[in-house]
């Protein structure tokens, strides 16, 4: 299924933290995209399922009951979101689990804390992308 | 550098836009020093990283970035089962919290 086409780009964002969800949400809808929420991995996974799919998907590394590199792997085995362009969301940094994400399918990765100019940015970089 | 122990307010810039993200955070962040000393007082070591963890990422990203140093001391004081660590951090985010004013630019 590929994404669907309105104005606003749809993000999924995986985030666990309440308050950085809260953040991310505000400085994306303020930027003009439509975000669907997911509070830990189980849901995550509830809505890969349920939802149609996203322009992009922001994942937290650690997520209560699924990590995000579980979820990452199931999203990558889903027909119709093995395309879908993934940036994880580390507060850790090292190296080793980074490289892991971007082995398993990831395409890129923010470090938290984050700078909040750059998240738009970055997001936007793969929106502008060709599919 | 971390902030001693005084009575010094911090004083901290914020993008104004965040304002009305700012009360709740600040509320969140008070309501999880109790549980984490509670946490401690009873060798729950991984709940004191969780939040700690959560903290960490959180605080700069808003533009407390002496809050999320505090913080990553924690996290790291309590993946290392280091109780008096633990403490020391406990104390120096509950004094930063108190002693933090923002200041909307």
């Amino acid at each position: 299924m590929e994404p669907a086409h309105d104005q606003k780009p749809n993000v999924l964002m995986v985030e666990d933290e309440e308050d950085t969800a809260s953040l991310i949400k505000f400085l994306l809808e303020r930027a003009s995209y439509r975000v669907v929420h997911a509070k830990d991995g189980r849901e995550a996974q509830s809505l890969v399922e349920s939802m149609p799919v996203p322009h992009i998907i922001l994942l937290d590394v650690m997520l209560p009951f699924l990590s995000g590199l579980q979820v990452l792997s199931y999203i990558r085995n889903k027909p119709g979101w093995d395309k879908v362009p993934i940036v994880m969301l580390t507060a850790d940094g090292s190296e080793h689990d980074i490289k892991r994400a971007l082995d398993s399918g990831a395409n890129d990765y923010m470090l938290k804390p984050f700078n909040p100019r750059e998240l738009t940015t970055r997001l936007q970089r793969f929106l502008s992308r060709p599919a | 550098m971390l902030s001693d122990h005084n009575s010094e307010p911090v004083l901290v810039q914020i993008d104004a836009s965040f304002e009305p993200l700012i009360p709740p955070f600040m509320a969140n962040r008070n309501r999880e020093v109790g549980t984490m000393t509670e946490a401690l007082a009873q060798a729950d070591y991984e709940t004191v990283r969780k939040l700690a963890h959560g903290i960490k990422g959180a605080g700069g990203s808003y533009g407390f970035d002496e809050m999320s140093a505090i913080a990553a001391g924690l996290e790291q004081a309590a993946k290392a089962a280091d109780p008096a660590g633990m403490q020391y951090h406990l104390r120096l985010l509950a004094s930063y919290l108190e002693r933090v004013r923002v200041v909307y630019e």
